[in-house]
């Protein structure tokens, strides 16, 4: 099962509320380790040519980054897992982009969108689509393995001590994210990929 | 009459007091105000910050460039300051040697020899042990 088929589900399943609504939840593993999830749903369009689906591992939460981000003052930054969990809500609906060398963010163009985004553990992923027939160019650069990353676009970020030598961001809005090299990323561990359609899986299977 | 200047100026030297407790105060609190503005970001992004990386880079290569430069003039000023070392040379010896025709300023030893043959060997060894106590000879 694919990540966000998986939070779809998951989230579903639990609220037990009927499509294109949203849905949020805490499931606690059996590590003792908190869950958030959230999903919006979009409706099934088989072999619609304007989504790929994607999926990837936004950034870490209560986790350092490992270089300072961009805004940040040269400071490296933490984002809180209780800030993340809060900000959840705020990246549904907001808009995937990229930029010409693979180097940072231009938010005019955006090329997918986020649906779903789940804590788990100290990785917080998202899901969704991009929209590939817009965009032919993507396709075959985000296919090398390995090589892509995310990175979050925050507004209205709290520190709770700008003195501090990391930063920790208590509360923040997330406004959108991009597709870049991981190289570029503040978060070297982020990273990104396209989802295989069932469908095209199926076709190999039945070839054989 | 003495009483009541007295307890004028206790009354003053109080409310100065309360004064300065009072604008250590407003001080304190517009730090906090400062401080709490400052604790929220407009907008940040975890991409790495490239501006700043190039700003440190082309900190660090003149930084570099400065460091080379200075070394370079200290390896040139090494003979400059022992040329004009001379400063510590009795003027009486730079006299004698103006007359045997030696200049400080382009000295070389076996110019010196040549220049001291007329002298004795007492003031040879002198002049040379000057010389050398100025750093001119090696």
């Amino acid at each position: 099962m694919g990540h966000s088929e998986g939070l779809h589900r998951r989230s579903f399943g639990l609220a037990g509320l009927p499509e294109r609504t949203s849905s949020r939840d805490g499931l606690r593993g059996g590590a003792g380790l908190q869950m958030r999830a959230m999903a919006v749903e979009f409706p099934v369009v088989h072999g619609h040519p304007n989504r790929l689906p994607f999926e990837g591992v936004l950034t870490l939460v209560d986790v350092a980054s490992d270089k300072a981000p961009s805004g940040s003052r040269g400071h490296r930054v933490v984002l809180t897992r209780s800030a993340a969990e809060t900000a959840l809500p705020s990246l549904l609906g907001m808009a995937v982009d990229y930029k010409a060398g693979w180097d940072g963010h231009d938010a005019r163009q955006k090329c997918g969108i986020i649906t779903s985004a789940e804590i788990d553990g100290q990785k917080l992923t998202v899901a969704g689509y991009l929209f590939a027939r817009d965009f032919p160019e993507m396709e075959a650069k985000i296919q090398v393995d390995g090589a892509m990353g995310m990175s979050y676009e925050l507004a209205d970020a709290h520190v709770a001590d700008m003195r501090a030598q990391v930063w920790t961001l208590t509360r923040a809005t997330f406004t959108g994210a991009a597709i870049l090299l991981r190289e570029k990323a503040a978060y070297r561990s982020t990273s990104f990929h396209l989802k295989r359609p069932v469908n095209a899986g199926r076709r190999v299977a039945v070839g054989r | 009459m003495k009483d009541e200047l007295g307890s004028t100026v206790e009354r003053l030297a109080a409310a100065a007091g309360l004064l300065e407790q009072a604008v250590e105060r407003l001080a304190q609190r517009q730090n906090d105000f400062a401080l709490d503005a400052e604790a929220s970001i407009g907008r940040i992004v975890a991409t790495v910050e490239r501006q700043r990386e190039a700003e440190l880079e082309e900190k660090l290569a003149a930084a570099e460039a400065q460091i080379a430069e200075l070394k370079a003039a200290a390896a040139h000023s090494v003979p400059a300051e022992v040329t004009h070392g001379r400063k510590t040379l009795p003027a009486s010896m730079v006299n004698l040697l103006a007359k045997q025709g030696v200049t400080v300023d382009a000295m070389e030893a076996g110019a010196v020899d040549a220049a001291l043959v007329s002298l004795s060997v007492e003031q040879r060894i002198a002049v040379k042990s000057q010389l050398m106590q100025a750093g001119l000879l090696g």
